[in-house]
């Protein structure tokens, strides 16, 4: 171990990682080249650190198959592309976005009905400079008067973003749930069969449950039912969450699912409330299997694929659905 | 010319190696080597792997791996010449090494998932960049349009995220979280912390 002794071995890893991506780049000049070379005849640990970085981007490109690039691969600018995709969901919804941004807020008698159809998400700005995404299968009503904002979220999942106004509340209402907030951003889950379930992700969101006095809910908490009918005086379930983990569970704003290790059963329950492809895993011990990544929500088949690989199973189009097994 | 390792012998290093780094250096902590030998000591193993006419003869490479960190240890407690008590008692664990089986082998899929959680813990640019290089396979130049970046922000961010793998992959969970990857702790259960009003 001779020359630059002062070095850490992290500072040299940094510039192995640098030369790295200069040769895997390909555009290499003769005088790169041979500073390369002066800089590996150096020391030692000049060429280990080297030799690292490229098994380490070695490592890398084996690991496409389990699919943790989809969302890049899928669209090079994919939450851009998303939002340009959900603002142009046919004509239909076109009519009704413009409906909703000419809204006159006054003497709305009827509430508006805004709905998503199965791998819809759709992101429906509101005339008072709030907005609201719908994810899919979702039905949501939007009543708002002079000096109220009233949503019921009947269906689905949908992620409401908020701009303060303190002369109209803002409340959601889930279920045996009601939400009012300021300025702040939250989803509210109400799936048939479910309890409802809300997540905090800015701001705070005070929460009415049956007779339970008010609760302030704070950033990054998850507040759950714990049954799906809520009594007064059923419990509550809340747990703290670090705000990656809400970015993940609310990966679906960009026509995305992030699973973090779910068993590969949960994941096909997942994938099935946005496609119509089915998803079938034909071996108990397969399904028990878990996965880490992130995958487009619309596109199953990719997952399939991607489970397929790095799990040493087979896909096969069979009876309307896709059968993982090995 | 040095740095023409072949791309084989990268892979090979890739599957062999790589996943057991994270074993020998802590295998080396509990030997009482101090953190900058034990980077010195991999560091220069590598290379010593990486210069080899061929690799065809190593059966066990987590063994060849080990024993090759061994030699460089005992080198230099050789070169100290002043070999304090406790590190020269625990020489004689460096036997273990040959025990090591080849069941130590880490599994394909273990491994593809440790990879896809280091590139779920990059920066959201560096992953990026990284994801359309290695995954589409796009040029530094493609990337930079697409991203609307400059080359050289590309190259930046391309570098950025493989040291970020490096110290995921290679020294394990330890010090992930000193190169700001993702933390592991990701919720935790708690009892209603929520003032009623």
């Amino acid at each position: 171990m001779s020359a630059s002794r002062s070095k850490t071995g992290r500072e040299i890893d940094k510039a192995a990682a640098l030369w790295c991506v200069r040769v895997d780049g390909g555009r290499m000049s003769d005088a790169d080249a041979r500073d390369l070379d002066a800089w590996l005849e150096a020391d030692v640990r000049h060429r280990g650190a080297f030799a690292r970085a490229q098994a380490v981007m070695a490592r890398a490109e084996r690991a496409r198959a389990l699919g943790a690039g989809v969302s890049v691969a899928e669209s090079p600018d994919a939450v851009r592309a998303t939002r340009r995709r959900v603002l142009m969901v046919g004509g239909g919804l076109a009519a009704c976005l413009a409906g909703v941004v000419a809204w006159r807020i006054e003497a709305a008698l009827a509430p508006l009905v805004l709905k998503s159809s199965k791998g819809e998400v759709l992101r429906v700005p509101l005339a008072d400079g709030s907005s609201v995404t719908l994810n899919t299968n979702t039905e949501l009503h939007v009543r708002y008067s002079r000096h109220s904002r009233d949503l019921e979220l009947l269906a689905g999942e949908a992620l409401f973003n908020l701009r303060d106004d303190r002369a109209r509340p803002f409340v959601v209402r889930a279920g045996a749930m009601s939400l009012r907030g300021g300025a702040s951003v939250f989803s509210v889950r109400n799936d048939r069969d479910a309890p409802v379930c809300m997540v905090v992700r800015d701001g705070t969101v005070e929460l009415t449950c049956g007779q339970r006095k008010p609760m302030l809910i704070p950033a990054n908490y998850m507040v759950k039912a714990a049954a799906t009918t809520i009594s007064a005086d059923a419990p509550l379930e809340s747990s703290r969450m670090e705000s990656q983990e809400i970015a993940r569970r609310l990966a679906w704003e960009d026509g995305m699912l992030s699973f973090k290790g779910e068993t590969l059963a949960k994941a096909v329950d997942e994938f099935a409330r946005y496609s119509d492809t089915r998803l079938v895993i034909d071996d108990p011990e397969l399904a028990q299997e878990t996965v880490s990544g992130r995958f487009s929500s619309s596109d199953p088949a990719r997952f399939a694929q991607a489970v397929a690989v790095s799990f040493n199973a087979r896909v096969i189009d069979a009876d309307g659905a896709l059968h993982i097994s090995r | 010319m040095l740095s023409s390792m072949t791309s084989q012998r990268a892979h090979w290093l890739a599957r062999h190696i790589l996943p057991h780094e994270p074993f020998l250096r802590r295998w080396l902590q509990s030997r009482k080597i101090g953190a900058l030998e034990i980077d010195d000591i991999v560091q220069e193993s590598y290379a010593l792997l990486a210069a080899l006419n061929s690799v065809e003869h190593i059966v066990n490479p987590k063994s060849y791996f080990f024993q090759t960190a061994k030699s460089l240890v005992l080198r230099d407690l050789r070169r100290a010449k002043v070999v304090s008590i406790e590190t020269a008692g625990d020489l004689d664990v460096f036997g273990l090494v040959e025990q090591i089986t080849p069941e130590d082998e880490v599994s394909a899929r273990q491994e593809l998932r440790v990879v896809a959680d280091a590139l779920a813990g990059l920066p959201s640019r560096c992953r990026q960049a990284f994801e359309l290089r290695k995954i589409d396979g796009l040029s530094h130049r493609q990337i930079a349009e697409r991203l609307g970046l400059s080359e050289r922000t590309v190259e930046k961010h391309l570098a950025r995220a493989l040291h970020l793998l490096m110290e995921a992959l290679g020294r394990g969970g330890d010090t992930a979280s000193r190169a700001s990857m993702r933390s592991k702790k990701r919720s935790s259960h708690v009892s209603i912390q929520i003032k009623d009003r």
